[in-house]
């Protein structure tokens, strides 16, 4: 019998998690968490700028997305659609409380400690620039150059026109070079 | 806004810079708190549940309650006016007084037939005036009980025809009665 590639293994393991989690299995569900916690973390720390703020949408998003388990059919990746609560609980957590991030010594420590261990100086450097872009900036400029989202889908989940996104997009990355050279 | 814009190949640069950034981060381990707060959630809402359906069969009781009394009363009266048992129990008055008072072989044929005929009677109401429920009950019969019924019908007529024949046997009219009392048990339990 041919062995099966690695990436078919996972996608059916996982798939067999999500259909077991789906039932009220709980251990399903906590190994889910434990696959995707750190990307949901990290998206959550790039879009706040603040470790334990992102601890807390990631938690979040992690109740919402077992509370909405049954409604999930499977026709996106089960990742993708976490990725998606996620975005969505920061960016209702933005709308309801804009937090402005200052950018001063104590959060340039506290942020460069959070990526040292997985990212080199030049990339915590890219990250520090992401998270001091302009709040709609950075969003897009996350969810499609960095999650792959169309200008559409970027615009469904801000609620703004494909238009305007691409503006901003295009305002981010001139933003984010700039910051890079200086 | 700014009107600048990255040539192509500065953004297909960036791009690049961006896409292999790492897509993780050590994060802290919030399972704990997560499992909480959905066990938390689960037991709330098992609660609210139960107390929503505690709330409907209030509501139900308060709706049926008064129905159900009035009902019962009616039963009970009507239960009452047929009742067997009155029938009954004077009918075994009427045995008791026969074995102690009456040695006459006549006035002791009369009042077991007597006795018979009510105990008939009675039971026949049974079955007329509960015949509805009986019916229901039967549908779902366990055949052991129907069996235990027809028998105790064969076993009546059994009598009623040696009777027939010997009018004044005392062990065949006491056998007699005892199948309908037994009939009248089993059919209480049934209805019950």
């Amino acid at each position: 019998m041919q062995a099966q590639p690695i990436e078919q293994q996972d996608a059916d393991n996982q798939a067999e998690l999500v259909a077991l989690a789906k039932q009220g299995d709980m251990q399903a569900f906590e190994s889910l968490y434990r696959l995707f916690n750190h990307k949901i973390y990290l998206l959550c720390v790039r879009m706040t700028g603040r470790p334990a703020l992102a601890e807390e949408h990631m938690q979040d998003a992690f109740i919402k997305a077992w509370q909405a388990l049954p409604s999930f059919e499977g026709n996106s990746k089960f990742s993708t659609w976490v990725y998606r609560i996620a975005v969505n609980v920061v960016l209702n957590e933005q709308r309801k409380n804009h937090i402005e991030i200052y950018a001063d010594q104590d959060w340039q420590q506290a942020f460069e400690d959070e990526l040292s261990q997985t990212h080199h100086p030049q990339q915590i450097d890219l990250e520090k620039a992401i998270v001091k872009l302009p709040a709609q900036a950075r969003n897009v400029l996350l969810l499609h150059d960095l999650m792959g989202m169309t200008h559409e889908e970027v615009g469904d989940t801000l609620g703004i026109a494909s238009g305007t996104c691409k503006a901003h997009l295009s305002r981010a990355r001139v933003l984010l070079k700039e910051q890079l050279e200086r | 806004m700014t009107d600048k814009q990255l040539t192509e190949q500065e953004t297909k640069a960036l791009v690049e810079r961006l896409q292999q950034l790492p897509d993780a981060i050590e994060a802290p381990d919030r399972w704990s708190q997560i499992r909480a707060k959905l066990e938390a959630e689960a037991t709330a809402q098992s609660s609210t549940t139960a107390d929503n359906e505690q709330a409907k069969q209030t509501t139900h009781q308060k709706f049926w309650q008064p129905m159900a009394v009035a009902a019962a009363l009616v039963l009970a009266v009507t239960f009452y006016t047929i009742s067997p048992w009155q029938q009954n129990q004077s009918s075994l008055t009427t045995i008791a007084n026969n074995s102690t008072v009456s040695q006459s072989s006549t006035n002791h044929v009369a009042s077991f037939g007597m006795t018979l005929a009510s105990l008939e009677l009675a039971n026949s109401q049974y079955y007329a005036k509960l015949g509805y429920q009986l019916e229901q009950s039967q549908a779902g019969l366990d055949p052991a009980v129907r069996q235990s019924l027809k028998d105790l019908r064969n076993a009546q007529q059994q009598y009623v025809v040696a009777l027939e024949q010997q009018p004044n046997d005392l062990q065949l009219q006491q056998q007699l009665i005892e199948m309908y009392q037994k009939e009248r048990h089993l059919l209480q339990k049934i209805i019950a």
